[in-house]
């Protein structure tokens, strides 16, 4: 955008494939500050954590391994004169974790007299206002059910991922460090190869390629950083650990990760079509891509992720080494679920059985269903509005799974093994994904706000 | 053949919450085209992996760049909703290993 012309190449270092998640290693992020490196980036978040965090607003990492990885990267970065982009806040994204990622930020700028510096964040969370205003002009991405008043009102919180416009908007205004809400991986380390004028198609390709990390490059080793470099003809992938590689095998096998198309990566205001791509190596650990091109939508769509609090959560695990009470676990199953519904009332509630040792993790899509192991685990959670409820019922079970009655039963035993009497009481409550949809929006920034403030 | 001795990796993974993505990667150029020219990877015969409907199979991609066979479905329940126990989709790929492959 605005510093266009002169520089023809953006390099940018990929700090952490998952920032805060467990700390990452210093040695090969030290090295590509060494480069020189223009931006130092981590993509803080992934829908993969689950609807939980983003419903509850519990936090996902440690706060101490956040802090770390944020301590370490704006070091670097001021070490070479870096700026520093963070993505996805928190996890989910949301609004208190841009402001803690802020308040880590600060206090590492004045404890290590890095300042001043422009620190600019970007929040996206959604109010149930915002989403009932765009009811109209909104469309199911992977949720099969359209967005209707009624899905807003199940829903505890909600966040856009934002496009690179509000990071372009935030290096317009001199931003040292950028701090933001849920985004889409890619645009996070796309934004300076863009801001300075490199294209959009190939900037938006190499963020997806080093947007987590050492999975681009072969070995996968954890907790390593790489470097992607965007030039006009194309750009090149480098894992910055000796022991690791990038082929071309590596960086296309990456092509492909988490998407249904692996020759079209959409995104808000258009896609990037890869169809045409060229992987070649340059040499044995670096690959270069060239052919990404940009394609414009005519409308500017994001998408929002909601969650939704489902009930509290309440556990008990059971297991058999009975062949006859394995062979008869559904019977013992639906023996409690009767005695459950007897005494807290045929609705209202969820009772979940995962069979582990038989289809636990497949369930009905496990064909092998008959082929039980010697030893069976069940795990069952009991989800109600309350906790008093899902405390019953959990109540219920594991009396349940001890007393059942089923056919070839030997003795009077023969009750289930359980780890321990009692009911397990998780932290996290049940949470679900209400929201999985594109909303048509006129403007980038409707849907996100940029706040910048010089610190230190 | 199984499908587990011509390919050199299968996975599985969440594309979004509500899908699954499968990816079959392949060493050799040969092998990657003598898997695709059998004709045996068709949404009826992944379908059957699973006991689902060939319908529930949303598109099976080759992808020549990478000597990879892209399959994607719709997942069982959302990722993390309750009672769901595979949040990444981690592991979902093994009844593929069994796939015959004249």
């Amino acid at each position: 955008m605005t510093a266009g012309g002169a520089a023809s190449r953006s390099a940018v270092l990929c700090a952490s494939g998952s920032l805060g998640l467990t700390p990452f290693h210093p040695e090969s992020f030290w090295a590509g500050i060494e480069m020189g490196p223009d931006v130092v980036a981590a993509d803080a978040g992934s829908g993969d954590i689950g609807p939980f965090y983003l419903g509850s607003g519990h936090w996902y990492n440690l706060r101490e391994w956040e802090e770390q990885d944020l301590s370490t990267m704006l070091k670097g970065a001021r070490a070479c004169g870096a700026k520093m982009i963070v993505g996805s806040a928190g996890g989910a994204g949301l609004d208190q974790a841009v402001d803690l990622y802020f308040e880590i930020v600060s206090a590492a700028i004045q404890r290590d007299r890095l300042g001043p510096l422009k620190v600019a964040r970007i929040y996206s969370q959604v109010t149930s206002d915002w989403l009932r205003a765009r009811v109209a002009c909104s469309t199911p991405l992977g949720a099969p059910w359209p967005l209707t008043e009624e899905i807003i009102d199940q829903t505890s919180s909600a966040v856009a991922m934002i496009g690179i416009e509000p990071y372009l908007a935030a290096l317009d205004e001199g931003a040292d460090v950028i701090i933001a809400g849920r985004s889409c991986d890619d645009v996070l380390f796309a934004a300076h190869p863009v801001w300075i004028g490199l294209d959009r198609g190939l900037s938006l390709h190499m963020g997806k390629c080093i947007e987590c990390g050492p999975l681009v490059a072969t070995p996968p080793l954890q907790r390593e950083s790489v470097i992607g470099v965007v030039q006009p003809d194309g750009f090149t992938v480098e894992p910055l650990h000796p022991g690791m590689r990038c082929t071309p095998a590596s960086v296309t096998g990456h092509t492909l990760y988490e998407r249904l198309d692996p020759y079209h990566q959409a995104g808000p205001g258009g896609s990037v079509d890869m169809s045409g791509v060229v992987y070649e190596a340059v040499t044995e650990r670096v690959v270069k891509v060239t052919g990404s091109r940009w394609e414009a939508d005519e409308d500017y769509r994001v998408k929002i992720e909601g969650s939704g609090r489902v009930g509290a959560r309440k556990m008990i695990i059971f297991g058999f080494r009975d062949p006859v009470a394995i062979a008869h676990i559904d019977e013992i199953i639906e023996d409690i679920r009767g005695e459950v519904r007897r005494v807290v009332g045929p609705d209202g509630w969820q009772l979940h059985f995962s069979v582990y040792g038989r289809n636990a993790i497949m369930g009905e899509r496990d064909l092998m269903n008959g082929d039980s192991g010697h030893e069976i685990a069940v795990l069952a959670q009991a989800i109600a509005p309350s906790e008093s409820t899902a405390t019953r019922i959990a109540k219920l079970v594991k009396y349940g799974s001890l007393r059942a009655q089923y056919g070839g039963k030997f003795g009077k035993g023969g009750g289930a093994a359980l780890p321990g009497d009692e009911v397990l009481s998780p932290d996290q409550e049940a949470y679900r994904w209400t929201i999985d949809h594109l909303v048509t929006i006129k403007d980038p920034f409707d849907c996100c706000r940029l706040q910048i403030d010089s610190v230190g | 053949m199984k499908l587990s001795e011509l390919a050199s990796g299968l996975s599985s993974k969440n594309a979004g919450n509500f899908h699954l993505t499968f990816d079959i990667l392949f060493d050799a150029r040969e092998t990657y085209q003598r898997v695709l020219k059998s004709g045996a990877v068709t949404p009826k015969a992944v379908a059957a992996c699973y006991g689902v409907d060939p319908s529930d199979v949303l598109s099976i991609i080759p992808f020549d760049p990478g000597n990879a066979i892209k399959i994607n479905m719709r997942r069982r329940l959302a990722s993390g909703d309750p009672g769901e126990t595979d949040v990444f989709g981690a592991q979902q790929y093994a009844p593929l290993l069994e796939l015959e492959i004249p």
